[in-house]
């Protein structure tokens, strides 16, 4: 490069005085000389920008390491160039082009007098950018799995039925009114009770303010949480790869259902909630699901129900079926059966007597003929015995005779000392009444004839009068 | 009547069964069994009546259900 720039060429000689402009010219000539038109990929991040009021940006790009700058440069994307950027890339430019941003630039350099060394902006590569988001987002998931984050919410108690809902979106967004309309207009006639919880759903600072409203969301008077946003660029979408976003979620007592972008879309929140799907119609279909599911359960349940009492009733009709059945032969059968008893207790009561009787008879026979054949041996027996108690009698008759005379004799003598000759002899008289001794004044009346005998004779007397004796028989 | 009103499905149930096994087992006086035999009948009529009663009332229910 030294080659180019005007120099000395005698030493000696007093040095030769360039202009500014000549010498800014040399340079922007050497600059051309060397690099033209060419154009160069680099990849620098934006410091600071600013966009004048003709449309062109100014950029300052720096590369920095560990906070400290290595190289800085000025940067301008004129406003012809915007344009075709800006149609090439869409909207995404736009969101690309801010402080702090990392950016892939097609360039040019140029060189001029008095604005000096520029970087002139082409083109950017806009799959860098989207590289680097998903390689953020990567890294924010790694280290959301390691702290435990992503499976905190879907460990949450979920009920039956979600019905009151709290829903964060952005009141205008399109998204939402789809997620209400869809709600409101099932076919099933469900009512949901939805609360809107108006957010901004894009930048940084939205992702901030979702965080913190998560927290307030009161846990009593809801049963769910619905982030909403409709469908954007990925870039629009960041939002919900913001890592504070993602910790506030899985922090919240509620769970937290997402319904974010398109299909194909899918960001941190939703992998840190209680459940993501795939748009916010998908989350009012799910919420939907959910009711017939239960609504269905609920019918099933009650057509069981019916089953089952129905062939409880069968069953328990059956039995008094039965029953009936018993009842209906059971007692005639139990009454022949007593009847069929009694004729047989009756002829057992006729054959019995019969046999009783016969058999008197037979022991009555038997007795007889018993009586019949040791009768005359009986007689004998007796007759013998008499015979042996006349012997034995006539044998002892003769001593027993002699005995008795003695015996006879003795009382005799005896009885002569009590006769009552003696007493009368000793002056006692005895009176009679009809050969009757008598003994109290009661066994004689007036005129009764009574005749008294003495020791030598008896004298006959008629009573005129008695004396009793009150204390006393004795006279 | 008051008594009627009063009775239970089960305890009739089990008073039927009672009379029920005394007659299959034909263990029942003479004395007593036209007796037993009309309780056991009105006790099956009764039976039958809350049964029918029943179903009408589950068949009412179900449908107030509405689903």
């Amino acid at each position: 490069m030294n080659d180019n720039l005007p120099s000395p060429k005698m030493p000696g000689s007093p040095p030769k005085v360039y202009s500014l402009l000549a010498l800014s010219q040399s340079i922007r000539n050497l600059i051309h000389e060397k690099v033209g038109q060419q154009v160069f990929w680099l990849k620098a991040e934006i410091a600071q920008l600013k966009q004048a009021a003709s449309g062109h940006y100014y950029l300052e790009l720096v590369q920095e390491r560990d906070g400290r700058r290595l190289a800085s440069m000025q940067a301008v994307i004129w406003f012809l160039d915007f344009q075709q950027i800006h149609s090439k890339h869409g909207a995404e430019l736009l969101k690309v082009l801010k402080q702090g941003q990392e950016l892939v630039l097609k360039v040019s350099v140029d060189f001029h007098s008095v604005f000096g060394l520029k970087l002139l902006v082409k083109d950017l590569d806009m799959d860098f950018v989207l590289g680097e988001l998903e390689k953020r987002k990567r890294l924010t998931l790694e280290k959301l799995r390691g702290d435990g984050l992503l499976d905190v919410q879907k460990k949450l108690k979920e009920p039956t039925v979600w019905q009151r809902i709290a829903v964060l979106s952005s009141e205008e967004a399109a998204a939402y009114q789809d997620f209400k309309e869809h709600l409101k207009q099932n076919e099933f006639g469900y009512r949901l009770q939805t609360v809107l919880f108006p957010v901004p759903v894009q930048g940084h600072a939205a992702a901030d303010l979702i965080g913190s409203l998560l927290g307030k969301i009161p846990k009593e008077e809801f049963d769910l949480i619905v982030i909403i946003r409709g469908g954007g660029s990925r870039l629009d979408l960041d939002t919900f790869n913001d890592e504070g976003l993602a910790r506030a979620i899985a922090a919240a007592q509620l769970p937290v259902h997402t319904g974010i972008g398109h299909e194909s879309d899918f960001s941190v929140a939703d992998m840190v909630a209680h459940k993501a799907h795939k748009t916010p119609t998908a989350v009012a279909d799910y919420l939907l699901d959910r009711m017939l599911a239960f609504e269905n359960s609920l019918q099933q349940i009650a057509a069981l129900l019916h089953r089952r009492s129905k062939e409880n009733l069968k069953f328990e009709d059956q039995n008094l079926l039965r029953f009936q059945e018993v009842l209906a032969l059971k007692p005639l059968v139990i009454v022949q059966r007593k009847r069929g008893d009694l004729h047989q207790n009756a002829s057992t009561l006729v054959r019995l007597s019969a046999d009783a009787m016969h058999e008197a008879e037979r022991f009555l026979n038997f007795f007889k003929q018993s009586l019949a054949n040791l009768s005359p041996a009986l007689i004998r027996m007796q007759k013998d015995r008499l015979e042996d108690l006349e012997r034995t009698l006539n044998q002892q008759g003769q001593f027993r005779m002699e005995q008795a005379q003695r015996d006879l004799n003795a009382l005799q003598e005896r009885l002569e000392l009590l006769k009552p000759q003696r007493t009368l002899e000793r002056g006692y008289s005895i009176t009679r009444k009809n050969q009757k001794g008598v003994l109290s004044i009661h066994d004689v009346k007036d005129g009764d004839r009574i005749e008294t005998q003495v020791k030598d004779g008896s004298i006959t007397s008629t009573i005129i009068k008695k004396e009793i004796y009150e204390s006393g028989s004795e006279a | 009547m008051n008594q009627e009103a009063k009775l239970s499905y089960e305890s009739a149930y089990a008073e039927l069964q009672e009379i029920m096994n005394a007659l299959q087992n034909e263990n029942i006086s003479v004395d007593l069994l036209s007796e037993k035999v009309k309780r056991a009948s009105e006790l099956l009529k009764f039976c039958h009546g809350k049964l029918r009663d029943t179903e009408l009332e589950v068949g009412e229910v179900i449908k107030d259900l509405g689903l």
